[in-house]
């Protein structure tokens, strides 16, 4: 359960603070990894579409959203 | 902790500089090429999620009441129409390899997610309960997000990304 003040706290300094959280050195090792790997390339590629599809997930919510406001 | 967080961010900076250099000259060897691949996927995924958390973010002002205005919220729609597209456009050039479309399309991405991020974000002097304040916060994070040099953009992105997925489950909750 996360509490708001330190969420708060967080967002304004997104990048270190952030990333000093466990679940964002996940994060963190994985990109390091996609630096330093040779067979990385088709984690990146892998990593983009995921990233698109995340992308028409969030389109169409705040269309949807947008939608129920009468836009 | 920090020491690590530290030495993996000193690893970032340290590749970066590696592949930024070889961006002026032709790759000489078959890992500079794949390295110079690895930015163009980089910027590919970042400007992606800069546009996902720029979406995220501006749902969350709608949802928590920071934005109310009908003429507003139309407008965000539209930008965000304006701004998916642009982003599946980098994808396609991206898929083509065609590198002279993909830089453009990458630019004008940028320059429309900023739009939406300005416009959903317009508000933020009136927020007052605690999910508009996050939404805020959210929309001036994002606004912050060109100003950062890759590869920490790309980071800060994915970061904006996870904590908009977060926030969005609270409101869901009713938590915010």
């Amino acid at each position: 359960m996360f509490k708001l003040t330190d969420v708060l706290k967080l967002l304004p300094a997104v990048g270190p603070v952030v990333a000093a959280l466990p679940e964002f050195k996940k994060i963190y090792d994985g990109i390091v990894g996609t630096f330093s790997s040779d067979t990385d390339q088709q984690t990146l590629k892998d990593a983009y579409e995921t990233a698109i599809s995340g992308a028409a997930d969030a389109h169409a919510d705040l269309q949807d959203l947008v939608r129920q406001h009468g836009g | 902790m920090r020491k690590t967080i530290f030495a993996l961010c000193t690893a970032l900076a340290l590749s970066a500089c590696g592949v930024a250099s070889m961006l002026t000259g032709i790759p000489t060897s078959p890992s500079a090429v794949a390295d110079r691949t690895k930015v163009d996927e980089q910027a590919g995924i970042t400007v992606t999620l800069a546009y996902t958390a720029a979406s995220k973010a501006a749902a969350l002002a709608i949802r928590t009441g920071l934005v109310t205005s009908a003429a507003t919220i139309k407008r965000i729609g539209e930008l965000d129409t304006k701004a998916y597209a642009a982003v599946v456009a980098v994808h396609d050039a991206y898929k083509a390899a065609n590198a002279a479309s993909y830089g453009a399309a990458i630019a004008k991405a940028n320059a429309v997610i900023g739009e939406l991020v300005a416009l959903a974000g317009g508000g933020t002097s009136s927020a007052t309960t605690p999910g508009q304040r996050v939404a805020a916060e959210l929309l001036a994070a994002n606004a912050r997000l060109p100003s950062l040099p890759q590869p920490q953009r790309f980071v800060a992105a994915q970061q904006l990304n996870d904590v908009s997925a977060l926030m969005e489950r609270a409101v869901a909750k009713g938590r915010l």
